[in-house]
């Protein structure tokens, strides 16, 4: 079957698209700098933002205990029975998150204290 | 007479079909758990009228479609970032139309990718720029890739349905 030149085109778009895509996506994860705070939500509502300078515990609600320590943070402990924010691990980047979905509890590192993520792209 | 009724049938059809498709979509959590991320299969109805009706008939089945669904299933400032990536994603298919060097695939993957643009845009007035720059990489895969499956669905429509001469 011969393939018309505007399917190869297309054929052509797509892979240099997503080129470009997975080269943005690794300068995007090098280029990430080290934030300074850390936001905790619950139930989307604020409870609180830490410095990551400061070592400390951080008792979440009932549910969760997260630990800052060397700049990162962390889920040290969580009443759920996936566990899947403490096997999240560290963070310390901007932008990067621990979301324990059972519990609703978000905690996300900023860069600075005043202003957060306040909308979402839909 | 009967061309211009005929033209207003077909264009609220399409606005109903592509309404409906949006619901089905607001259906399914899985595309919910990364906000902005949506396979977007109302657009086939954007592409489909972009290639078999006239421009201007494109234009207005999407706006009044992003509208009616915005505000049924999503909210005043959502349907807002809907209509800037529906529009710019428009624009972007027409004249890679116009240009006539992709096929109806690749203008989709275009809308697809520059829908997506076109909210970045939008959200960094609203929102802290530095947010968005981690965001964009994930929005711009989103484009390409949905864009795709959209413009495959749609070039099968677009080849199958045989529309009468006198749209």
């Amino acid at each position: 079957m011969k393939i018309s030149k505007k399917t190869r085109n297309d054929i052509l778009l797509f892979f240099s698209l997503l080129v470009i895509a997975v080269i943005i996506l690794i300068a995007a994860s090098i280029g990430r700098k080290e934030g300074s705070y850390a936001e905790i939500y619950i139930d989307g509502e604020l409870y609180g933002v830490y410095s990551l300078n400061e070592e400390m515990t951080v008792d979440i609600g009932d549910t969760n205990r997260a630990v800052i320590k060397d700049g990162c943070i962390y889920m040290e402990s969580a009443e759920c029975p996936d566990k899947t924010c403490m096997k999240r691990g560290r963070i310390s980047k901007v932008g990067e998150s621990i979301v324990c979905l059972p519990n609703r509890v978000t905690i996300t590192i900023i860069n600075s204290k005043e202003k957060g993520n306040d909308v979402v792209i839909g | 007479m009967k061309q211009k009724t005929a033209r207003i049938t077909l264009a609220g059809l399409l606005v109903c079909l592509a309404f409906v498709l949006s619901w089905l979509e607001s259906l399914i959590p899985a595309f919910i758990a990364i906000p902005g991320v949506k396979p977007g299969f109302a657009n086939i109805v954007t592409v489909f009228a972009l290639f078999k009706l006239r421009t201007r008939d494109a234009v207005f089945i999407t706006t009044v479609r992003v509208i009616l669904a915005g505000f049924a299933f999503s909210g005043l400032f959502a349907s807002l970032y809907a209509l800037c990536g529906g529009l710019t994603a428009l624009i972007v298919m027409y004249f890679a139309k116009k240009l006539g060097c992709f096929g109806i695939t690749g203008t989709s993957i275009l809308g697809g990718v520059f829908h997506n643009v076109g909210q970045i845009v939008l959200a960094a007035f609203f929102t802290e720029t530095s947010i968005l720059l981690y965001y964009m990489p994930i929005l711009f895969l989103s484009g390409i890739l949905c864009g795709a499956l959209v413009g495959l669905l749609s070039a099968a429509a677009v080849k199958r349905i045989k529309l009468p001469d006198y749209y």
